[in-house]
């Protein structure tokens, strides 16, 4: 039975897609899912550096779309992970340099091989955004809880047809929720009208393991490595409820009383 | 000057309610602008509507969106040549005989301005029931049918 | 044509007495030439590589900096179909017309600038919503670039994320260039793949942005020193990262107007580096206070 592929786009640059993508991914081989992991993100690469492989990349997708390889000579083996493998993206050539349907083509036969495929999307509306959401059967949007993020996200979602579309909320600052400073989950899922994939807290240990490139997945002890795992059961179809972010609770009430509404 | 007091007073309110605020005008205005073709047959729609019961000059006609401060709204300029005889709108207000068994329930007919331009709709319907939105224009024709909760446009009326 | 000379009129002293002096100080009648009465504005694209680095926020921070300290501002939002310059600055009730239009005859500039609700010198040139980027050629971009340098002091530019039509767009008619980063490898390494594809004449400088002392401190991040040894530019600015900039945008102010932001104030220092002023580039201390840092450096406290 042939895989699903899921495009990790936002439209927003910056919003997490990447991370998202490697720890997802990483998240679904620790649940023992095949995954290949495709960089669309070609001159602009960046996941094979969150993922710590940049050093074993030779051949890359436009490689295998121009037939100067085949997609087995250009996956990367994850050496910590059984079942996840990258398909890095070019860094010399440019966006144009691909097209629509070598980019289905490409999904097609890793949907073969793979359980999931998951394709990191460049930021923006342009051709490298076409290309990575050519091959996809479903769309993740990635969103923060930002009035620009989630503008943007609006404007992908009219561009995905008829997709099923989930999403996920990044860096969510539960504090600042409380507070009244930052647009909660359900605010967000209620003016996106999508339904939750998951939610992300912020922290700092995304960026400490970004510059080491090892995914928070594969460190059981990390905070966000139950978050990951989370999202990668729902996924593949488990009933796990998303954290309760509640800023309407009793002590959220009481808390707005004490110090009003700012 | 006034503008300068509002977004003053304002800043009392949590910043979290300005953005959603913003937002659900911004989304209107950028989801109006980003599907023409639609909003195009919505206008044509409109006007099959106001042709049963007006004559219109639709060379000196202006329909468009307006983003102003906290309110998004349609605005229409319908400049009305002739307001029809009773009769004539009586007739324009009868549904098109149908050859099989007529229907008492007029729910049952069909919108006759049925657009092809929902084939492809630009997103699922919401899960959630939308809060009715504040700035509904006031020229809306009331819906005839005895529920007010359909959210479909209004059934043809008779 | 009327609108020009109102605009004119709005210029700032400097560029007044830039005109006036040289007649007062020629020497000999023979020796005066006659300054022309057009005005060549400093045109600055804001770039990055990487989305989500800031540059929106720098854009909108030091159009509004340039315009306190008295020069005429235009920013433009080059980032057609996903623009956000407006919001930013809080004045997305206000766009009506867009670069596009202009660019296609469809209205006059003054149509298309939406005028800042608080600083009459600074004005936006909204992107389109609905129109793709390939949609804009390279050299009407650079003649609008080159006629708004006629009427402002300064045009900032609103570059997209990418290196694709968008970028090369935004980055057409800009003499200068503001590359902007966070101290993230990703974001570094964006930075440096946009350095190498800006033309050889744009004088390029950084603004190191959303840094994060305490993390550079405890060595979970990269210090400044770090980032500017790969990129090796002319460093003009390190902003701190700050709650403040969430708040500013959902109400849609600029961050700067916010008392007692950091990154308002280091918004603020770029401007007037920009201006010609030698600032030096402060070391950012933790907020937290003398006893809390002594605290944690004996290993008691939060870690």
């Amino acid at each position: 039975m042939a895989g699903t592929s899921y495009v990790v786009t936002s439209g927003k640059g910056g919003v997490g897609k990447t991370t998202t993508t490697a720890n997802v991914g990483c998240a679904l081989a620790t649940l023992g899912v095949q995954v290949v992991l495709v960089d669309a993100d070609i001159g602009l690469r960046n996941l094979d550096l969150v993922l710590g492989l940049e050093k074993r990349i030779v051949f890359d997708v436009v490689d295998v779309a121009e037939g100067r390889c085949q997609p087995r000579q250009a996956l990367i083996r994850d050496k910590r992970l059984d079942g996840l493998y990258l398909l890095p993206a070019s860094q010399t050539k440019d966006k144009e340099s691909i097209g629509e349907d070598q980019m289905r083509d490409v999904v097609g036969k890793l949907t073969k091989e793979f359980d999931v495929v998951l394709i990191d999307c460049p930021a923006g509306i342009e051709h490298g955004f076409r290309n990575a959401i050519a091959g996809a059967d479903e769309a993740i949007i990635v969103t923060t809880p930002e009035v620009s993020a989630i503008r943007d996200a609006d404007r992908i979602l009219g561009m995905l047809g008829t997709r099923r579309t989930q999403l996920i909320v990044n860096r969510v600052r539960t504090e600042m929720v409380k507070t009244g400073d930052m647009l909660g989950v359900d605010d967000v899922a209620e003016i996106l009208g999508r339904d939750v994939l998951g939610v992300v807290p912020d922290d700092e240990e995304i960026i400490d393991t970004t510059n080491r490139g090892e995914p928070v997945v594969l460190d059981p002890s990390r905070r966000l490595s139950k978050t990951y795992i989370a999202i990668a059961r729902r996924l593949l179809g488990e009933n796990v409820p998303l954290p309760s972010f509640d800023d309407d609770g009793l002590f959220g009430r009481l808390r707005r009383l004490m110090i009003g509404t700012r | 000057m006034i503008d300068f007091l509002s977004r003053f007073f304002r800043r009392e309110e949590a910043s979290k309610t300005m953005a959603k605020e913003r937002l659900r005008l911004i989304l209107m205005s950028d989801r109006v602008s980003l599907a023409p073709d639609i909003f195009d047959a919505m206008k044509g729609e409109m006007l099959e509507v106001l042709r049963r019961y007006l004559e219109i000059d639709e060379r000196g006609m202006d329909v468009h969106f307006e983003n102003a401060e906290r309110q998004f709204a349609l605005l229409a300029t319908i400049p009305v040549r002739e307001v029809r005889t009773h009769d004539a709108i009586a007739l324009a207000r009868q549904p098109a005989p149908q050859p099989a068994a007529a229907h008492e329930n007029g729910l049952a007919h069909p919108d006759p301005v049925e657009s092809e331009a929902t084939s492809e709709p630009i997103r699922p319907p919401r899960r959630r029931r939308r809060r009715r939105p504040r700035s509904s224009s006031p020229a809306a024709p009331q819906p005839e049918s005895p529920s007010d909760q359909n959210e479909g446009p209004p059934p043809p009326p008779g | 044509m009327p609108d020009v000379e109102n605009e004119r009129r709005e210029t700032s002293p400097a560029i007044v007495e830039q005109t006036v002096a040289p007649a007062s100080s020629a020497a000999s009648p023979a020796e005066f030439t006659p300054r022309p009465a057009v005005k060549t504005g400093r045109s600055i694209v804001l770039t990055s590589g990487k989305g989500g680095v800031g540059k929106t926020t720098t854009t909108a921070n030091l159009g509004t900096a340039l315009a306190d300290a008295g020069h005429s501002v235009v920013v433009v939002d080059a980032d057609v179909g996903l623009r956000n310059l407006d919001v930013v600055l809080g004045l997305e009730n206000r766009v009506s017309k867009h670069l596009l239009d202009v660019i296609e005859g469809k209205c006059t500039l003054d149509e298309a600038l939406v005028r800042d609700r608080v600083r009459r010198n600074l004005q936006l040139l909204p992107a389109a919503q609905n129109r793709e980027k390939d949609d804009v050629p390279e050299d009407k971009m650079a003649d609008l670039v080159r006629q708004l340098r006629e009427r402002f002091d300064f045009v900032l530019i609103d570059c997209p994320a990418g290196i694709e039509q968008g970028f090369r767009n935004a980055v057409v008619g800009a003499q200068e260039a503001v590359v902007v980063t966070t101290p993230e490898v990703s974001a570094v390494r964006d930075a440096d793949r946009i350095v190498g594809l800006l033309p050889q004449e744009i004088v390029i400088k950084l603004v190191v942005n959303r840094v994060r002392p305490a993390m550079v401190r405890k060595g979970t991040m990269m210090s400044v020193a770090d980032v500017n040894a790969i990129l090796r530019l002319d460093l003009i600015g390190v902003v701190p990262d700050e709650r403040e900039i969430i708040i500013a945008t959902n109400r849609g102010t600029p961050v700067i107007d916010i008392e007692g932001s950091e990154t308002g104030a280091a918004f603020r220092r770029i401007a007037r580096r920009l201006l010609g002023e030698d600032i030096p580039i402060p070391l950012f201390e933790d907020k937290s206070n003398f006893f809390t840092r002594f605290m944690t450096t004996l290993g008691v406290g939060r870690s």
